[in-house]
């Protein structure tokens, strides 16, 4: 009897690990280029993963920013997006900054991180508050099943990210889990797991740790991309 | 006997528990409003309904520019393979004169919404009808367009997390002259639709 008291105990636990709120069926809004890819190792093609960075604060350059994320995004092996679903994300960093690409140009890059001190306008950034997401260009997916969207504007909080620190590192995988379908947990502190989107940046101090997109984070980006959302 | 029945049965439960949870929760609430298995991208729209602004500067044509885009929808709708598996509809659509926001054009342009630049009503708890909003300029208006025939711009916006929002409504900013061309309906009508672009 108080063996089987223990197997319950063990598998109770479990069970609250193993419960997924990163993963959220049909509405994971996504960055349109997340389900192939066709580039090569040395080229990125227009089903990569294209990014440009742009700084509009004197708290950190362009330069020192774009470095930072590349870095964090693409030289972390284990521990980044860069090559989840098996390289349906693979990630590449343009030559210039956002503002320099005539429009035409500009619009073959799928994400733009910006980064400034206040964002008065953007809806939900709360002026110098919150780092947020705009995904824009709605655009419907080659098999017909569903909606997705071209672009991705992230928008970077100054203080969130010029110490180009682990907690930098954190907010730069939160917001790119956004654009690849990944949501915020539904209340600070609720729904705590071991996930780059529900860590310690919404109150799950357990898991202050995860700075970075965990396994369970690499299996939804993984299912968002093989559309069995 | 019967604890150890019961207990038993409680282990299964959670086992099962364990393998639904490695599955993943596809049901998760939802108060957005979203459909993201319609191009009309809300569930409070059942049709296709476009809203048309027209430059002040050429009001006086106003109903031969609502025959031009009625005739562009209608010649999209009859050859676009994506039209019907988008959702937009099998017969109707609407075209309602004037467009919801303060009519306020930007210096220029701005396709992404970078910094909050929306065309129209921009972050809203209940979307509009409207899944995409036409602007006509006169040549004197189209300045923000710089050298490009049509442009696009989020007209709408849902908020889908707490700090992430999502297009629900596109503004199409566009010469008067650029109206019943090929360009303008196989390209920025069918994408301000959601539909891919038309070769």
């Amino acid at each position: 009897m108080r063996h089987l008291f223990i197997l319950v105990s063990v598998l109770a636990i479990s069970a609250a690990a193993q419960a997924s709120h990163t993963h959220n069926g049909w509405l994971q809004l996504h960055i349109s280029t997340i389900h192939d890819n066709n580039g090569t190792a040395t080229t990125p093609g227009s089903l990569d993963e294209d990014y440009c960075v742009s700084s509009h604060t004197s708290a950190v350059s362009t330069t020192a920013l774009g470095n930072f994320i590349e870095n964090v995004l693409t030289k972390r092996t284990g521990q980044m997006w860069d090559g989840a679903a098996g390289w349906n994300v693979d990630l590449w960093r343009t030559a210039k900054k956002c503002e320099d690409y005539p429009a035409a140009e500009r619009a073959a890059i799928g994400t733009e991180y910006h980064v400034a001190d206040a964002w008065p306008n953007v809806p939900l950034c709360g002026n110098t508050t919150y780092s947020c997401t705009v995904l824009s260009k709605p655009t419907i997916d080659p098999t017909g099943k569903h909606q997705h969207y071209e672009w991705a504007v992230v928008h970077f909080q100054a203080r969130h990210v010029s110490a180009l620190d682990e907690r930098a590192r954190s907010f730069i995988n939160h917001e790119t889990g956004h654009v690849l379908g990944l949501r915020d947990p539904a209340s600070i502190g609720g729904d705590c797991e071991e996930s780059v989107m529900h860590n310690g940046l919404y109150g799950c101090t357990a898991f202050n740790y995860v700075t970075y997109p965990t396994a369970r984070d690499l299996a939804s980006v993984a299912r968002i991309s093989r559309r069995q959302n | 006997m019967t604890t150890l029945r019961y207990l038993a049965s409680f282990a299964l439960a959670i086992i099962v528990g364990c393998t639904v949870g490695e599955t993943f929760d596809d049901d998760e609430e939802d108060d957005s409003g979203m459909d993201l298995e319609s191009a009309l991208l809300v569930r409070s729209r059942d049709h296709l309904v476009v809203c048309l602004q027209i430059d002040p500067a050429l009001a006086a044509n106003t109903n031969q520019y609502v025959t031009q885009l009625r005739t562009d929808l209608a010649t999209l709708q009859a050859r676009h393979p994506d039209w019907h598996v988008g959702g937009l509809g099998q017969n109707t659509f609407e075209i309602v004169v004037g467009c919801p926001g303060d009519g306020v054009l930007p210096q220029l342009i701005d396709d992404k919404g970078t910094g909050g630049a929306v065309i129209g009503p921009g972050l809203r708890s209940a979307p509009t009808q409207f899944r995409t909003h036409v602007h006509v300029l006169g040549d004197v208006a189209a300045n923000v367009l710089a050298d490009r025939p049509f442009g696009r711009a989020i007209a709408e916006l849902a908020a889908v997390d707490d700090h992430r929002v999502a297009e629900v409504s596109t503004a199409l900013v566009i010469r008067a002259s650029a109206l019943g061309t090929d360009a303008f309906r196989n390209d920025a009508l069918a994408q301000g639709l959601g539909l891919r672009v038309l070769h």
